[in-house]
């Protein structure tokens, strides 16, 4: 198990990275097109959809990492003031939802993707093939679902210890 | 548990049971209540005199026994994803256009090929409306197609003047599908997006001008962002679609089936299919009254040299065909065919500059 989740977080790791070397990817395209569009005259074909494209990678891929470092947004207005026990119940609650909910997101998308690939969806500008980066997106979901068991049990454990 | 939050529980609590109790106690109407997804803003002409009399309409024949909802501006779904939320009946209707999804309508594109010439956007819905009947494309046969209706010519409106194919070089123009293989031809660089998201990219700089219907200008508020407008008919056509769930469909009874078909092409052919010619026309007229836009028209000579440089368009378009195994040849004739029969028939949308009156 704890190999498992280990395993987990590594590759949660490596999605962020990749994630932000697409978000730099993004600005070195729109600050490049600026560039040629002022001097040269002639702007790049498409960076209006790699843009979009490279964005839902960065975001995809990171979703996972943040889950791990606790970063998402949480409203705990209530949750604090919950005695520990309480803590615990609702994690233990929650957890297993927020699992199966991202489970769920992630067929989701593997559906999507397989129905664009089958209608041989394109962007219109470039005639990229759509179904890829929906693919990578579900990915990122599928490592973000992976996450949270190790969450709810670092949790748990952290709550009855004190 | 401390008094203030026993009284939030019991206060929640209650208001759950009030809402359940409340679904429960609804009375169950024998109307089929359908949704209809589409991305036009409420206050278009879409909405108003297309989609909100229809919905009267259907509503009346059928003595209420089917109820329409609409929900405009993109509010249900997407414009690219209507589509494909009609079919997986995320809405039961919808209203989009084909060439926001490229590829996904490969044949049909041959109704918005450049260098065929529509006089009237009531030509063009004629012919891919009989054109789509003749062809029975597998491509929409998981829907049931209720409506086509086309913009007819589109026009060039930019924030910088464009008099020359050497002023469009390198610009950043609007298109949609099938439009941005014509504009990257003429040499611009086309930036493919909906309708909906244009009108922030020419604020914004993303595009300094948008190919497409001059109803635009009005109805999507462009004549705030776009200052000259250059008369390019040979240029655009859009096909529009309405179509419905095939389950849906199937679902209703054959006397409703049949008074709504007849109600549907009732609309389709005396709103629908005029509907661009109209706007285009009041759009025209009221960007050069109130905004005072600069008109471009191009000289015949360079009005030569820009169809020249779109040909390829038509030859990628066959070859493309080819390679599904169908007759691209035969199927471009066809169309040619039914554009002329109909533009003979509705030759003027808008008084001349909607077509080729007064640009050849």
């Amino acid at each position: 198990m704890e190999r498992l989740f280990k395993a987990v977080h590594k590759v949660s790791g490596l999605l962020e990275k990749i994630g932000g070397f697409c978000l730099a990817g993004v600005m070195i395209l729109v600050v490049v097109n600026i560039v040629m569009r002022r001097f040269f005259g002639h702007p790049f074909l498409g960076v209006y959809e790699y843009v979009g494209f490279l964005t839902a990678v960065s975001i995809g891929f990171s979703l996972a990492s943040c889950a791990v470092k606790e970063a998402h947004i949480a409203v705990d207005f209530w949750v604090k003031r919950l005695p520990r026990k309480g803590k615990i119940a609702l994690e233990l609650a929650t957890g297993p939802l927020s699992f199966f909910f991202l489970i769920l997101v992630t067929r989701h998308l593997l559906a999507y993707a397989g129905n664009l690939r089958a209608t041989g969806r394109v962007s219109p500008t470039t005639e990229t093939p759509f179904h890829i980066f929906v693919y990578l997106v579900a990915l990122g979901f599928l490592v973000f679902a992976l996450t949270v068991p190790g969450t709810t049990i670092k949790t748990v454990r952290r709550g009855s210890k004190r | 548990m401390r008094k203030r939050e026993k009284i939030f529980l019991f206060v929640v609590l209650a208001l759950l049971a009030a809402g359940v109790t409340a679904l429960l106690l609804l009375p169950k109407s024998n109307a089929v209540q359908l949704n209809l997804a589409h991305f036009f803003p409420s206050s278009h002409p879409v909405e108003k005199d297309l989609v909100q009399p229809w919905i009267e309409a259907i509503k009346e024949a059928t003595g209420g026994r089917i109820q329409i909802t609409s929900y405009p501006g993109e509010t249900l779904a997407t414009a690219a994803e209507i589509y494909n939320g009609v079919v997986t009946g995320i809405a039961d209707l919808g209203i989009s256009c084909f060439s926001y999804t490229r590829g996904r309508f490969p044949l049909l594109e041959v109704f918005e090929l450049p260098g065929i010439t529509y006089l009237s956007a009531r030509a063009a819905g004629k012919t891919a409306w009989e054109g789509i009947r003749e062809l029975e494309p597998e491509e929409i046969r998981d829907t049931r197609l209720l409506m086509v209706f086309a913009t007819g010519p589109g026009h060039l409106m930019t924030r910088v003047p464009i008099e020359t194919l050497e002023e469009l070089q390198g610009k950043e123009i609007r298109a949609t599908g099938l439009t941005a293989q014509t504009l990257e031809l003429l040499g611009a660089v086309p930036v493919a997006m909906p309708q909906p998201e244009t009108y922030e990219a020419l604020a914004r700089g993303i595009v300094q001008g948008n190919l497409g219907p001059l109803e635009v200008l009005q109805g999507w508020r462009h004549a705030e962002v776009t200052d000259y407008i250059t008369l390019t008919p040979f240029l655009y056509n859009t096909l529009f679609f309405m179509v419905m769930n095939l389950e849906t469909w199937n679902a209703l009874p054959p006397d409703l089936q049949e008074i709504f078909a007849k109600v549907t092409t009732e609309y389709l052919e005396e709103v629908a299919f005029a509907l661009w010619d109209r706007q285009n026309e009041t759009a025209l007229a009221w960007a050069a009254r109130e905004t005072k836009k600069r008109i471009i028209t191009l000289s015949p000579e360079e009005t030569v040299r820009w169809i020249e440089l779109t040909v390829p368009v038509q030859e990628n378009f066959v070859a493309k065909m080819a390679g599904l195994g169908v007759d691209g040849d035969r199927l471009l004739r066809r169309v040619k065919e039914l554009a002329e029969y109909y533009n003979g028939l509705y030759p003027s949308g808008a008084k001349g500059v909607n077509g080729f009156g007064e640009t050849l």
